[in-house]
């Protein structure tokens, strides 16, 4: 039943999407090669696929992406920038639903992750005031950076657009460590959403 | 020419510190010329999510109830009701003439209907459905709102593709500028409009800017700042107004500021040392040059260029003048940003300064920076700390010091004083100078106050080259949004022009100078950015 209610999601947010533009060229990989903490060898296959790119948060901290976003934890991403007027208020109002269902769970669980489309216009302090907004408690990070950076994250996550307004409405849900991802209609039913979120932080790895 | 630099400059301190205490600007939102009354009210409603009747307006996305303030019609469907796609939803195009088409519509997504009429509009509103009865996008909230509010909803969507920004018609665009009629700047303030009025003419020569012309419309500064900013914000309601360009305003800059902010109407220029730069609160207004708050971060980070200084035991001695307080602020900040623990702040209050006592204190604290804040008294400041023997680095605000200071530092004080200035003579380009001749031959008028001429001059090109990247289709909106783009811009008379989403001050720094007291001049440090 869950499965179906998860395809049927997958389906929504694909006939949601259809209007988007074809899929834009990948962006340029950043070149800072630093970015990678340790030798290819010994990072963890999640590691070597999202790379470490640097990232700021909303408190204008540095954060790796996969150091200190996601290694070890089960995140809900989305992709947003906050001079948008149309779909980014209600989805992160959906957000914030979660984060209101989840309680304190939020934060030890799992994180909410929300990355700009726009960094040139969205400084931390933006972020910041942004967060406000939405009541974003401390288990909620929103992410700006160098563009380049922002990209190649965004790209690793297959939310990559070349225009900030083609930004998709999806939440990317994922278990790092057991490498469990799922895909969700970001202004679905709040009800639905914590059943996938939940799905996922309850994974055990294994085949599925 | 640099003494230019200070008459300008000296210009924006007497009017601060002749501008009685702030008064709070009534708020009044502007009134759209030219629109019904239901028509006004309805446009309330479909840019802000204000009920105009008072009654309460509901929208449910979901199950969730949202304010409807923060999911406004235009928020998707645009400020003129175009439409636009993001994020995957389209949201339609909502003026009427679109919606009641005959052979309805096909939507990209394959969604088909007939169509509208005021009934059917209604219940798409409520209901979320389109007239064959199929659902909208789930981004699409319901609506609920009483009968009053959706007549003066629909009364202005069949009036808004022909609803136009203020000041703006197919032939003309308005711009205002507020300058003194009479008082002692009456004559600067002459002199600027002399600028603004031939460099428009010479536009409106050449055929304007895409068919229209620019037609300048000055407005009056008032006995003080409240009157100042009630002046303005009747022109903007009464005179149909599209943007304020330059003008001699400081001392009414905050309640300016609110205007501008009120009526969304941008304001390019304003020639002041007190600018408000956050674009977060405030998108309508672009400074072109640095105000006392970038000067002082740039005298702060010039300082901390320098191995000795950096991290030295800093003072700041300043009066409480809103200039030298915004920049004593802006300098703690930087200070404490670049890692300075000790910031010692002496206040100097009510006219009461002496000299000797406060060089006393600070040699004794082993200072050995000082920023020195106020219009008088920095010159005898510099010859006590030299009978002390004491030698500290002093910077200072160029548009503050003393005129004569140049000639007053003793020998002891070489490369220890340090000016900032917002602009030099050197900004002033052979082409750009030539320009602004050719106006005054063309257009006849005297080249007087010739900073406060090359503001205003340099404040009607960026106008002018914002204008022409917003296109034909203009509106404030897309005004701001083409001055953001401005990157580097080149006016020929001041440094270059740097705007963008999180920018309004066009040059954000300030030149550097210090004083060679042997030649009794200034040496020049070069161009020192705010970052």
């Amino acid at each position: 039943m869950k499965r179906q209610l998860f395809i049927l999601l997958i389906l929504s947010a694909a006939a949601f999407t259809t209007n988007a533009q074809v899929k834009p060229a990948p962006p340029a990989e950043p070149h800072d090669h630093s970015h990678m903490s340790k030798t290819a060898n010994d990072a963890s296959p999640a590691e070597k696929y999202f790379t470490d790119v640097e990232l700021t948060n909303q408190d204008g901290k540095k954060v790796r992406f996969y150091s200190d976003v996601l290694k070890g934890k089960t995140v809900v991403v989305n992709a947003f920038f906050t001079t948008c007027t149309s779909v980014c208020p209600p989805m992160n109002r959906n957000m914030e639903k979660i984060q209101e269902a989840l309680g304190d769970r939020v934060g030890r669980d799992v994180f909410l992750v929300s990355l700009t489309v726009d960094p040139e216009t969205d400084t931390p302090a933006r972020l910041k005031d942004y967060a406000k907004k939405f009541h974003a408690g401390s288990g909620w990070t929103f992410l700006t950076g160098k563009k380049e950076n922002l990209d190649w994250a965004l790209y690793k996550l297959g939310q990559y657009v070349e225009k900030k307004d083609d930004h998709t409405t999806v939440f990317i849900i994922g278990n790092e460590p057991t490498g469990l991802w799922k895909k969700a209609f970001g202004m679905a039913n709040v009800a639905e959403l914590v059943q996938i979120v939940e799905s996922v932080v309850n994974d055990k790895g294994g085949t599925q | 020419m640099l003494s230019a630099a200070f008459a300008l400059t000296v210009v924006c301190v007497v009017l601060v510190t002749a501008a009685p205490p702030n008064q709070q600007v009534a708020q009044q939102p502007q009134a759209a010329k030219g629109l019904t009354p239901a028509e006004r009210r309805g446009k309330a409603l479909y840019l802000r999510g204000e009920s105009p009747s008072g009654k309460p307006i509901v929208a449910m996305l979901g199950d969730v109830d949202v304010p409807p303030s923060t999911m406004p019609c235009a928020g998707c469907h645009g400020l003129r009701g175009e439409g636009k796609t993001e994020g995957g939803v389209t949201a339609g195009n909502l003026t009427w003439t679109n919606m009641i088409k005959p052979y309805g519509h096909t939507h990209p997504s394959g969604r088909k209907h007939g169509a509208f009429d005021e009934k059917l509009f209604a219940q798409s509103l409520f209901d979320g459905v389109d007239p064959a009865g199929n659902k909208l996008a789930v981004a699409m909230p319901r609506f609920q709102m009483s009968n009053e509010d959706l007549a003066d909803l629909i009364a202005y969507l069949k009036r808004i593709d022909t609803d136009r920004d203020p000041g703006l018609t197919d032939a003309t665009i308005t711009v205002g500028t507020i300058i003194p009629k009479d008082g002692p700047f009456a004559e600067i303030g002459a002199a600027m409009k002399e600028v603004l009025t031939a460099y428009f003419a010479n536009i409106n020569d050449k055929g304007g800017i895409y068919n229209r012309r620019i037609e300048l419309k000055t407005i009056d500064t008032g006995a003080d700042a409240a009157a100042t900013a009630a002046n303005t914000r009747t022109q903007i309601e009464n005179g149909d107004v599209f943007a304020i360009v330059s003008g001699l305003s400081a001392g009414a800059d905050k309640e300016l500021a609110a205007v501008a902010r009120d009526a969304e109407i941008p304001f390019l220029g304003p020639v002041t040392l007190l600018t408000q730069t956050s674009a977060q609160e405030n998108r309508n207004l672009f400074y072109l040059l640095p105000g006392a708050g970038q000067q002082a971060r740039a005298l702060l980070n010039f300082a901390a260029g320098k191995p000795e200084l950096k991290k030295s035991r800093l003072a700041i001695v300043h009066s409480e003048n809103e200039i030298a307080l915004a920049a004593a602020n802006a300098i703690e900040d930087q200070a404490r940003k670049l890692g300075w623990n000790s910031v010692t702040r002496k206040v100097i209050s009510g006219g009461r300064f002496d000299a000797q006592a406060i060089v006393t204190a600070l040699k004794s604290e082993g200072v050995e920076t000082v920023f020195f804040l106020s219009a008088s008294g920095e010159s005898e400041f510099i010859s006590a700390a030299a009978t002390a023997n004491w030698t500290p680095h002093v910077f200072l605000l160029g548009s503050l010091a003393e005129r004569d200071l140049v000639k007053s530092v003793p020998l002891s004080f070489k490369d220890h004083v340090f000016l900032s200035f917002p602009s030099v003579p050197n900004d002033v380009a052979p082409a750009g100078l030539a320009e602004l001749r050719a106006l005054e031959e063309k257009y006849n008028f005297p080249h007087r106050h010739i900073a406060s001429q090359l503001n205003a001059f340099a404040a009607a090109k960026i106008f002018t080259e914002g204008l022409k990247r917003a296109g034909r289709d203009l509106s404030r909106e897309k005004f701001i949004t083409a001055l953001e783009g401005l990157y580097e811009y080149d006016t020929g008379v001041t440094p270059s022009i740097t705007f963008g989403p999180n920018r309004r001050v066009g040059a954000m720094g300030a030149y550097v100078l210090s004083i060679d007291p042997a030649k009794k001049d200034f040496v020049s440090n070069g161009w020192v950015s705010n970052d």
